[in-house]
C-alpha cells in the first residue's frame, strides 16, 4: 500500500490551492501525501497532491470550488515512470 | 537538457534520431506525436537500460531518458550527505507553507541519488517524526532503505514526545556532534 508506485496526481494553480485542498481532502478521510510537483510536469516549485488511484477527489474539490491545474495518473515501474494526463 | 523534436517524422526515423543523440547526451528529451512511435523509443530506451519517464497529455508525448551507468555510478560514490534539521517547518515565514513545505522536503528526500546518510532531527525537528504522519512513512521507507534517522533525546523529552517516536532512533549530543564533525552535512 502506500502512494509509491501508483497514483493519482492532483497539480494546481498556487500552493493556497494546494493547501486548501489538502485539508478539505484530509477532513473526507482521504488517504493523501502532499508532494511536490514533479519536474516532468512543471518546472517551477508548486505543490501537488498524491491520491489513491481507487479514490476520485475532483467531485469534492469542484465543490468547494477549488481549482487545479491538472490530474495526472503516475505510474512507476523500476527504471520506467509514466504520467498520463487525464483532465484539465 | 538536451531536446530533440521527432513531431511528424516518420517510424522508424524518431527511434533512429534517439539512439544518434543518446551518443552524444547522458540525458535527453525527445518530443513526439505519435504513440507507434513513442512506445518505440521507450523499448529502445528500456533496450540502453536508460531511465526514462513519460509525461503523456492527449497525442502529446514527451520522453525524460536518462543514462543509468551514470546514475548507477552516482550511487557507488556512497557517502550520503547528513541531514540536520533543526526546525519542523521548512524555511522561515507562515508555518502552514512551511509544514507543507518540510512534508515535500522528506518525501523528496526518498527519490534522490545517493539517498542521505543520516537524517538527526534537533530541537522543533523533532516534532517531524513524532507528529507529522505523512512524513513519519517516509523516513519509514527510508530507514528501510539504509538511512539512518536519529532524533535528539533532550528534545524528544522537552516536547513530550519521547513515547511518540516511531521511526528511528534516539540519539545524543556526542554522537550528533560526531556525525556534524566527519560527515558531510546539510543544515535546515
Amino acid at each position: 500500500m502506500g502512494l509509491n508506485n501508483e497514483y493519482n496526481l492532483l497539480v494546481f494553480n498556487s500552493t493556497h490551492h494546494a493547501l486548501a485542498a489538502e485539508g478539505i481532502l484530509q477532513k473526507q478521510g482521504y488517504k493523501i501525501m502532499m508532494v511536490p510537483v514533479l519536474a516532468e510536469i512543471t518546472a517551477d516549485c508548486g505543490m501537488a497532491i498524491r491520491v489513491n488511484t481507487k479514490d476520485n477527489p475532483l467531485e469534492i474539490l469542484r465543490e468547494n470550488k477549488i481549482e487545479i491545474a491538472g490530474y495526472y495518473q503516475v505510474i512507476k515501474d523500476k527504471l520506467e515512470k509514466r504520467i498520463i494526463r487525464l483532465k484539465k | 537538457m538536451k531536446e530533440l523534436d521527432v513531431r511528424g517524422m516518420i517510424c522508424p526515423k524518431p527511434v533512429i534520431e534517439t539512439k544518434k543523440a543518446l551518443e552524444k547526451s547522458d540525458k535527453l528529451l525527445v518530443l513526439l506525436d505519435d504513440q507507434v512511435a513513442k512506445d518505440n523509443v521507450m523499448k529502445l530506451a528500456k533496450k540502453l537500460n536508460c531511465q526514462v519517464t513519460l509525461l503523456e497529455d492527449g497525442n502529446e508525448y514527451q520522453l525524460t531518458i536518462k543514462k543509468t551507468d551514470m546514475v548507477v555510478e552516482k550511487q557507488d560514490e556512497s557517502g550520503g550527505k547528513v541531514y540536520f534539521i533543526s526546525t519542523d517547518t521548512l524555511g522561515k515565514g507562515e508555518e502552514e507553507l512551511g509544514y507543507a513545505l518540510m512534508k515535500g522536503f522528506v518525501s523528496t528526500l526518498l527519490e534522490i541519488n545517493p539517498l542521505p546518510a543520516k537524517i538527526i532531527f534537533i530541537n522543533s525537528g523533532v516534532k517531524i517524526p513524532t507528529l507529522n504522519q505523512q512524513a513519519q512513512e517516509h523516513l519509514q521507507q527510508l530507514v528501510e532503505q539504509g538511512v539512518e534517522v536519529v532524533s535528539c533525546g533532550a528534545c524528544l523529552n522537552y516536547y513530550g514526545l519521547t513515547e511518540k517516536l516511531e521511526v528511528g532512533s534516539i540519539t545524543n549530543m556526542y554522537e550528533i556532534v560526531e556525525s556534524l564533525n566527519t560527515g558531510e552535512v546539510v543544515s535546515l
